[in-house]
């Protein structure tokens, strides 16, 4: 029984046409439009409104090293003597190459600035680089870079993605949230390193204990 | 299309199931939970860590060891590792030691120096600075030593073999207070036997890594006796070479016992009676080294009847429970060892001895001669430290000076005792001689340790103004009414002299792992030196320093003088005993301290085994089996007792046995019928007794034997509970005459029956929450009686009785 009829039955008011909603009209129309905001919503708007766009200390050119300067990662990424990986290097390892005087030179000006920025009149240190890691993971993950690159033999681009062929760093995407990188998510999250142990059949570095201490 | 609610409605649910269709929903569930790990109280490591290692000596016991802390960014400590270079250690590290960095981060540590707010022993304090601090304690210590009541300031202290216990001293010494009573201690009763026998007080070691045959009159060896790493690493080496044995005599098998090759059960405290015994035996079959005894002891004559006539096998087999072929078994084994080895002391320490009884066990060594041979008794070299300037007394500190101990130390009754802290506590509750304005806790924690604490509490309500310097808010210091916080070895300097039983002088000191404590503290000589200035005048023109620092650097510079020893390094290992080893040269003093920045330690490992020259400052240049040091210290006592003086010391038999190493049965008689068991209270090594408490870590460590949940456990034997129907982990009030406290029983064949074992070191009021409430304190209800030579309070054993709850 519909409201109609018990209000006809109420004797109440003339009687209304009735006609049933079809479908695309009013009721299904408010229910799609609902449904496809939303889908829009979930997939493309909140991108820009959930990431904050950062940049880096300075437009550090990984090509202008690899190349002209002839570097390999390693050389700058390390490892100390006691396995430890130094991540981003700090301005202390710059410091072994570039000197104060390196100002004078003109070819650079990115260089120029980071002289100003970063160094000394003495050649020392002045501020560090707060480099916005792409990849940083939370502190309850323990991850041997050592494990990886020496033992299990991967190339540094296959997590990473290749830098070395960057003239400036990626745009950082901050999760405002979260604080960590969109890089995260796109490679580095917990299933992706899991994948990957699988993949190289070593599904006994997916014990728990094994990243988390 | 109407905006009406319900097209609304079908807006919503469209939107709702829209969204389940985009990965959004998972990714602000996943995003939230990311975003509790990071708010801002959540600590975080800083990006680029700097990790560097500091040397410096571990402080939380006597022991010296040498400890590497790992630091992050020079600021925080993360690990305690043993220092390889360390001579005492190399390289080892305790499971107190390892907790280093929980007793520098400890809640129960005083961040500042406080003022007293609310009532004593509530916690109410409120902050004040240094200045104030110093003013209010310097001040009325002036103002007493005006009006001529200097003698009124007492001070309890627990501080050994470093240098802040002399500098104390000085203090109190030049301020005009004879009141300094030191907290017992198994060393300081073994230092009056050294005297007795040896004429060389605190100078007593060990060769322990090179004995064949080692006999351990309860020393938990590796429990935490003498120096505790390095006790471990001995019986480590003993195993692994297979040349040594360890027989353990002790009335329970103790984790010690149970490693040793063999246990000997005792009745407690009869240790003195086997030994005796034993000595019965060689002399009896001429086994003891007559050269030895010809050439280097004094009064072998009369030993020799007293023993021969006491301690026959009989009653030495009815005196300690040990059958009279076991005894005879242990002598003759003694006797044949190539280098034979009697240790005497019970437990890690803490437990004092009777001073007749360690003389007992050193005779057994002095009858087979090992006295500064390989694997024996060794006279350690001196430690040539700089000595301080001469302290010029004023006429006030000579007139207070003169005042009778309240602890009653030096007087004809007690000639050689250290500190009495009992003695000390009658006098204040019973108001005797004169009343007590302030009392200052150095290093101590008597509202805990030692027996009858409560009547220690009640002390204090008649002391005025309490003052303390300890880091730790222990049982004692929580009453205080002022606390000046001193520093950790993390972040103060730090040193230690002659840890005890090694048989080479060392000296340890560095300076702060940190460059600024991480808590208002202050290194305890800069207090003593701050205190000094604030009472000004003499006191302050005692203080021949300036700070802590300089008086470690001042002092150690007498070691680069002396041109011995070695100062430990990078290099490697260090020299062990004996050998010659020949260390760095330095050009000059400057040089010199600054190896010993790096290096921690100088040490003097170099002896000549077999010499005697100068080895015992006994009146005869001998070993003296009959004292004669004693018979001079007693010499007035003896006038006025005549006869008596033995039975009025406790002693039994005629004057000549106060001089001569004899058994005592000491335990206070009571009704055997209400009380048929003994109470034995006995150390463990995770059970930290000292006033730094033990570190949760520690505690956490406590098996089900020891804790279990808040209750204590104590050790019985399994016919020992049948009888009282008493099944494992049942509850029982364990009662003396004293009173009685809940425990839990845990049944143990290793137990001695009729024997109740209780841990100590559970049972506090202070210390935060990690450690306060859990267990009791057996001392609450331990009977002491008289050490008839040290006039301490001896308590290894207490009649106590077991009842189901």
């Amino acid at each position: 029984m519909t409201h109609h009829d018990e209000a006809q039955a109420a004797g109440a008011g003339p009687v209304h046409e009735e006609h049933e909603p079809a479908k695309g009209g009013g009721g299904w129309l408010s229910f799609f439009a609902g449904l496809i905001l939303a889908v829009a919503a979930g997939w493309i708007i909140w991108q820009p409104l959930l990431y904050a766009k950062k940049t880096q200390p300075f437009p550090f050119n990984h090509v202008a090293h690899v190349e002209a300067a002839g570097l390999t990662c390693e050389e700058c990424h390390k490892f100390d003597d006691m396995g430890r990986f130094s991540g981003a290097p700090p301005v202390r390892a710059c410091l072994e190459c570039h000197t104060w005087e390196d100002r004078q030179n003109e070819d650079s000006e990115a260089e120029t600035a980071f002289l100003n920025e970063f160094v000394t009149k003495d050649g020392e240190v002045k501020k560090e680089a707060e480099w916005l890691i792409y990849s940083k993971q939370p502190d309850c993950v323990y991850f041997s870079h050592i494990a990886h690159v020496k033992m299990g033999k991967i190339g540094c681009e296959e997590c990473h993605g290749d830098h070395g062929k960057s003239a400036a760093p990626r745009p950082y995407y901050e999760n405002r949230i979260t604080r960590y990188s969109r890089d995260v998510y796109m490679k580095m999250k917990m299933t992706d390193c899991a994948d990957c142990h699988t993949r190289r059949q070593k599904p006994e570095n997916n014990a728990c204990f094994v990243c988390h201490k | 299309m109407k905006l009406d609610r319900r097209n609304f409605i079908k807006f919503a649910v469209g939107a709702v199931a829209g969204i389940h269709l985009t990965p959004l929903p998972w990714k602000l569930i996943d995003d939230s939970a990311i975003w509790t790990q990071n708010w801002p109280w959540v600590p975080k490591l800083t990006r680029f860590p700097e990790i560097t290692y500091a040397h410096t000596v571990c402080n939380l016991c006597p022991g010296g060891c040498g400890i590497k802390v790992r630091t992050v960014d020079a600021s925080a400590s993360v690990k305690v590792e043993g220092l390889e270079s360390a001579p005492v250690n190399q390289g080892g590290v305790c499971p107190v030691g390892a907790a280093g960095p929980q007793y520098q981060y400890s809640l129960s540590r005083f961040q500042s120096p406080l003022k007293r707010i609310g009532s004593r022993g509530s916690g109410a304090y409120a902050k004040v600075s240094w200045d104030e601090a110093l003013k209010a304690v310097g001040g009325r210590l002036a103002e007493l030593r005006g009006q001529g009541q200097a003698h009124t300031v007492v001070m309890v202290s627990g501080r050994r073999n470093s240098l802040a216990k002399n500098l104390a001293q000085r203090f109190m010494t030049a301020y005009g207070s004879p009141n300094l009573t030191e907290m017992p201690s198994q060393a300081a009763s073994a230092e009056i036997a050294e005297m007795a026998q040896f004429g060389r007080p605190g100078a007593v070691g060990y060769d322990l890594e090179n004995a064949a045959l080692v006999l351990s009159f309860g020393c938990q060896i590796i429990e935490g006796w003498g120096s505790p790493v390095r006790s471990i690493q001995a019986y480590s080496g003993w195993r692994a070479s297979g040349k040594t044995r360890l027989v353990q005599i002790e009335p329970r098998a103790s984790l010690t016992a149970s490693k040793a090759d063999r246990w000997v059960a005792i009745a407690p405290g009869a240790e003195a009676a086997l030994a005796l015994g034993m000595a019965n035996v060689i002399i009896r079959k001429n086994l003891y080294d007559q050269r030895f005894v010809g050439a280097m002891t004094e009064g072998f004559e009369a030993f020799k009847d007293m023993v021969l006539k006491e301690y026959g096998p009989r009653d030495a087999a009815r005196m300690t429970g040990v059958p009279g072929e076991v005894i005879e078994e242990l002598a003759l084994a003694f006797a044949k060892s190539k280098a034979p080895l009697a240790l005497a002391g019970k437990g890690k320490g803490g437990v004092p001895t009777s001073v007749y009884e360690m003389m007992a066990v050193q005779s057994l060594n002095a009858l087979v001669g090992n006295i500064n041979k390989p694997g024996g008794v060794i006279l350690r070299k001196d430690l040539p430290l700089a000595p301080w300037p001469d302290l010029e007394l004023d006429d006030q500190a000579k007139t207070q000076l003169a005042f009778t101990r309240l602890d009653l130390a030096g007087t004809d009754r007690h000639p050689v005792s250290g500190g009495l802290v009992r003695n000390l506590v009658q006098s204040i509750n019973e108001g005797r001689y004169y009343p007590v304005n302030v009392l200052i806790i150095d290093q101590a924690n008597p509202a805990f340790l030692g027996v009858d604490p409560g009547e220690f509490r009640a002390a204090l309500d008649k002391i005025p103004l309490v003052v303390t310097l300890s880091g730790q808010a222990d049982d004692t210091s929580i009453q205080a009414d002022l606390v000046l916080p001193e520093t950790s070895n993390f972040d103060g300097p730090v040193d230690v002299i002659n840890p005890p039983t090694l048989p080479y002088p060392l000296f340890g000191s560095a300076g702060p792992v940190f460059d600024k404590p991480s808590v208002d503290a202050r290194p305890i000589g800069d207090i003593y030196i701050g205190l000094a200035k604030a009472v000004g005048g003499p006191v302050q023109a005692a203080m021949p320093f300036k700070n802590h620092k300089e008086m470690i650097a001042r002092t150690a510079a007498g070691l680069f003088a002396s041109g011995r020893g070695l100062v430990a390094g990078p290099e490697g290992p260090a020299s062990g005993f004996g050998a010659s080893a020949k260390g760095r040269t330095f050009g000059d003093e400057g040089a010199f301290l600054k190896a010993l920045s790096r290096g921690v330690f100088w040490y003097d490992p170099a002896f000549e085994f077999g010499g005697y020259e100068g080895a015992f400052q006994t009146p005869s240049s001998r070993f003296e089996f009959v004292s004669q040091t004693l018979k001079d210290a007693y010499s007035t006592w003896l006038k006025k007792k005549g006869r008596g003086a033995a039975s009025a010391l406790g002693v039994e038999g005629g004057p000549e046995m106060i001089f001569m190493p004899h058994y005592e049965p000491g335990v206070p008689e009571a009704d055997e019928k209400a009380f048929p068991l003994l109470l034995v209270p006995v150390e463990q090594f995770k059970l930290v007794t000292s006033p730094a408490g033990n570190a949760p870590y520690l505690t956490k460590l406590l098996e089900d034997l020891t804790l279990k949940e808040n209750d204590l456990v104590v050790e019985i034997n399994p016919q020992t509970a049948a009888a009282r129907h008493l099944k494992n982990g049942e509850r029982a009030w364990l009662a003396t005459r004293k009173g009685r406290l809940m425990v839990r029983v845990y049944l143990y064949d290793g137990a001695r029956p009729d024997t109740v074992f209780a841990p100590i070191g559970l049972g506090h009021i202070g210390y935060g929450h990690y450690l306060r409430g859990k267990g009791v304190n057996p001392m609450e209800i331990v009977e002491g009686w008289t050490d008839p030579l040290s006039g301490q309070a001896l308590w290894w054993a207490t009649r106590a009785n077991l009842t189901k709850v």
